[in-house]
């Protein structure tokens, strides 16, 4: 049986399973709310509407795209063996690694989904339309970060309950975003354990203050081709490396 | 030929990492010869469903040997085993076809012949009528029969059943009993879990039966019962004795 074709078929059921729960339709109404908010906001500035509209509005997206990596990241396998769903299908003659890329290519679903949703519904309602390639250039960099986030909230999630998997996923967007923040702090202590460490662990985690292009101003001045390329394959090393992890310790998980 | 041979299986179980070990499968060995029908019996607790679970590579056992086919346990095995969870609960949104279009897809390359099977399945679990009805409307009767339908979808060698009768009406209970005679006189291998006793009884020619995590008996369903009026009787007999041999 061809590799990719039990994957294609988990992934489109799981996509179509999730798209199904109001969960979904739950963070679609956020978001919709992030985008009349972002209007309501702009209208109290006069000199930076614009700025305030689509920093506002790009922040609603990269929530939203957070919470469906993080959630459904944290639950997708561990849901499926709750609800006993996953014994038949683990029946069948398909490695465990194959369920695993399943769940993130129904994550990638959702977030491609939910990514061009929110882009052009935002586009359409701020009338920028000739901005819509910017537009897209700094969704696809929230969409990178939600894909790095999802493959380490299946890692965490077939190790520990979904709910403190959950917890750790947006702390490790948190801590992803605010790595030189730390740094900055830390420096001020002057305790040189202290920054080697910050040092060392900077190394060790994926850099989306780096590519943190949700913004007005990668909007209107987009990232350089050679920026993009970086983001994309810094991503994907990540994102490859927790789907590994998440396929390891899957390998050799009980389904009790 | 032996389809299956179970070697003193051993499972043992930690709930929390400060707690000591529970024993579930203690030195656990029985075989299934092709075209039996075998009765796997045991109180809640027993270690059933344990066993099926580490036949199927859902949970790894800490010592002793799976065997199918004369092989170790592999992927490719799966291809002649079908396997029916107890309580099964499938994906609601998908039609009776679309669920065995699902389990078909991941177990064949490609999608010739599906048409053609699920008709046949279909027509063997009664479900004909429903194939088009999506999943939430099915009971829970024809959810076990739909079950029953993916667990014989691919022509399996070997069928694998959890309590396929539990929590059953009296309705739903016959007509999967029927399905199963149709698959003995076919002269499918099965191995079926189940405490209803009296199924059993009509159903299987061989039993393996566990108490407390032991294996108790392994062998024909005649023998076990041969100087009782039935199962039910042998089986609440032979429970007395077993029970006081664990409290001596």
């Amino acid at each position: 049986m061809s590799q990719f074709k039990s994957i294609r078929i988990l992934s489109v059921l799981g996509a179509s399973e999730w798209m199904r729960l109001k969960f979904f339709y739950l963070i679609i109404f956020v978001s919709i709310l992030f985008i009349g908010f972002s209007h309501l906001l702009s209208s109290l500035s006069f000199a930076v509407q614009e700025r305030l509209l689509f920093d506002f509005g790009l922040a609603g997206l990269e929530i939203g795209l957070v919470l469906i990596s993080s959630l459904i990241g944290t639950h997708a396998i561990q849901r499926e063996i709750d609800r006993k769903t996953l014994l038949v299908i683990l029946a069948r003659p398909i490695p465990r690694w194959h369920i695993v890329m399943g769940a993130w290519g129904s994550l990638l679903i959702l977030n491609l989904v939910f990514t061009f949703g929110f882009t052009l519904a935002f586009v359409v309602s701020t009338g920028s339309l000739k901005l819509l390639p910017g537009f897209l250039l700094a969704a696809g960099s929230s969409l990178l970060k939600a894909l790095v986030i999802s493959s380490f909230a299946l890692a965490i999630g077939v190790m520990v309950r979904p709910i403190l998997a959950l917890g750790m996923a947006i702390c490790y967007w948190i801590f992803c975003y605010s790595l030189p923040d730390i740094k900055f702090f830390v420096q001020k202590t002057n305790d040189s354990f202290l920054i080697k460490l910050v040092d060392a662990v900077n190394e060790i985690i994926p850099k989306f203050y780096l590519f943190n292009w949700k913004n007005y101003y990668s909007v209107m001045n987009n990232p350089t081709f050679n920026e993009y390329i970086w983001a994309i394959l810094h991503s994907f090393a990540w994102i490859l490396f927790w789907l590994f992890a998440a396929s390891y310790f899957f390998r050799r998980k009980e389904i009790v | 030929m032996k389809i299956l041979e179970v070697i003193n299986l051993k499972k043992t179980f930690k709930t929390d990492f400060y707690k000591k070990a529970q024993t579930v499968l203690n030195n656990i060995s029985f075989s299934v010869e092709q075209g039996q029908f075998v009765g796997f019996i045991g109180p809640n607790g027993a270690g059933k469903t344990t066993t099926i679970k580490c036949l199927l590579d859902f949970i790894f056992p800490d010592s002793g040997q799976i065997l199918f086919f004369g092989e170790k346990y592999k992927l490719e095995h799966r291809k002649k085993i079908g396997f029916l969870p107890e309580r099964p609960f499938f994906q609601e949104f998908l039609t009776g076809t679309e669920f065995l279009k699902l389990h078909w897809d991941l177990s064949k390359d490609s999608g010739v012949g599906f048409l053609e099977r699920a008709k046949v399945v279909f027509e063997l679990v009664k479900l004909t009528h429903a194939k088009d009805k999506k999943l939430k409307n099915y009971s829970k009767g024809m959810l076990q029969r739909i079950g029953i339908a993916q667990a014989l979808l691919t022509e399996p060698q070997f069928l694998i059943l959890d309590e396929p009768m539990s929590g059953l009406d009296p309705d739903g209970r016959i007509l999967i009993k029927q399905i199963l005679k149709n698959l003995k006189q076919k002269n499918l291998t099965v191995l079926m879990s189940s405490h209803l006793l009296e199924d059993l009884e009509e159903l299987c020619d061989q039993l393996v039966i566990v108490h407390a995590g032991q294996m108790k008996y392994s062998g024909p369903l005649q023998e076990f019962k041969k100087d009782f009026k039935n199962l039910e009787e042998a089986y609440r007999q032979f429970k007395i004795e077993w029970s006081d041999g664990l409290n001596a």
